[in-house]
């Protein structure tokens, strides 16, 4: 047996689900539960059923606090998230098209700092 | 070419049924009792909200760990912006939302932009372990100005590859998007070429250990393996290659890993 499979396979599938959603890892045949976040503009992003809405705050300082509808139950973590229907909006913009995508010509910045 | 073909079939007959398995992980039942992932889901956000902290980069061990790469420690990592919830049937709440790129479920080779919540991102992990990035807060004061704008999604490319090159727009995974993001929030750009530009100048992805043979095997266990978008050995963006980013350039107020039991430093 050659030497590199296992180790190849093991790595492999290590990753292999590394972004798996609850219902990609699963494999369960799932309802289509997405809804669309409206708020901020954050139209691209399917959410899991049990929330119908989630708005960012933006608060100065100090602890924050856990409240209500934000605690998590058991229940909760089997809920199969939307595996749905791509958004158009999801649609990569003409510049990420495969006749354009090495960007060796670009000039970087500087490095990064705050 | 005899021993070629005859490690071919060696490697389709280790891969193949093992790349079943994996696609269809832990065949539908949590890997632990789901009591105990919501009691860590609420640890990892009380603990964010202790500290006062609007935007963090959470990552998570959706994997065997005793079967990770060298180097590579957490499998997913996302955005978590606390907010305002309300939930189907009226009741509100404020805490975190996860906001991922997650493979699709129909076709690995495809992802979408998906908000969850703490539960929901560590239901099936194999460890109740987060890496844990919370960064300076005049970062994390960009990253929701980007996290909020048509530059989230507009940086979102549904091309996916588990070994994603970060350094260019062929394929994408979730850490590449949350890398992606990162860096449009540090230079307020949104234009995708610079961004890439400035990731290979500046960012050094998680060298992968795999051969020219072993990336030629790749898709045969799945096409969201492939390596095509590398030219020399294969690296991507991982948990641990965005921690020492954030380190390197003083990024970040902390970097750590939270278990039920403990907090460590990283």
């Amino acid at each position: 047996m050659p030497s590199y499979t296992v180790p190849f396979a093991a790595a492999a599938l290590s990753l292999v689900a590394a972004c798996a959603s609850p219902s990609v890892q699963h494999a369960a045949a799932s309802a289509d539960h997405s809804a669309k976040a409206t708020s901020h503009g954050v139209s691209a992003a399917t959410m899991s059923a049990a929330t119908v809405a989630a708005v960012p705050l933006t608060v100065a300082g100090g602890a924050l606090s856990i409240t209500g509808a934000a605690l998590q139950s058991a229940g909760e973590a089997s809920v199969q998230t939307g595996t749905g229907v791509l958004d158009e909006t999801l649609v990569p913009p003409a510049a990420c098209l495969p006749a354009d995508l090495r960007d060796a010509c670009i000039t970087p910045d500087a490095a990064p700092s705050l | 070419m005899k021993n070629f073909l005859k490690s071919a079939i060696l490697a389709l007959a280790l891969i193949a049924p093992a790349g079943v398995f994996a696609g269809s992980s832990a065949t539908g039942t949590p890997v632990l009792p789901a009591q105990d992932v919501a009691n860590f889901a609420d640890r990892v956000q009380r603990d964010l909200a202790a500290r006062g902290v609007q935007v963090a980069i959470v990552a998570r061990v959706g994997r065997d760990p005793a079967i990770l790469p060298e180097g590579v420690n957490y499998t997913h990592v996302a955005f978590w912006v606390y907010s305002r919830i309300t939930r189907a049937d009226g009741t509100q709440g404020q805490g975190y939302r996860v906001y991922n790129l997650y493979q699709t479920g129909n076709d690995l080779t495809r992802s979408e932009l998906v908000q969850d919540s703490p539960a929901e991102f560590f239901a099936n992990v194999h460890a109740l372990d987060a890496g844990v990035i919370i960064p300076d807060p005049r970062l994390q004061r960009k990253l929701l100005s980007v996290i909020t704008s048509p530059t989230y999604a507009g940086l979102h490319n549904p091309q996916y590859s588990v070994l994603s090159n970060p350094d260019n727009r062929q394929f994408q995974n979730c850490t590449e998007h949350t890398l992606d993001v990162l860096m449009a929030a540090l230079y307020d750009t949104g234009d995708p070429q610079q961004i890439k530009a400035n990731i290979a100048a500046h960012f050094t992805p998680q060298p992968i250990p795999v051969n020219g043979l072993q990336r030629l095997f790749a898709p045969v266990a799945s096409a969201a393996l492939t390596t095509a978008d590398h030219d020399g050995a294969v690296a991507t963006a991982t948990f641990g290659s965005l921690a020492r980013f954030t380190r390197q350039f003083d990024l970040a107020d902390e970097v750590y890993r939270i278990t039920p039991e403990r907090l460590q430093r990283l």
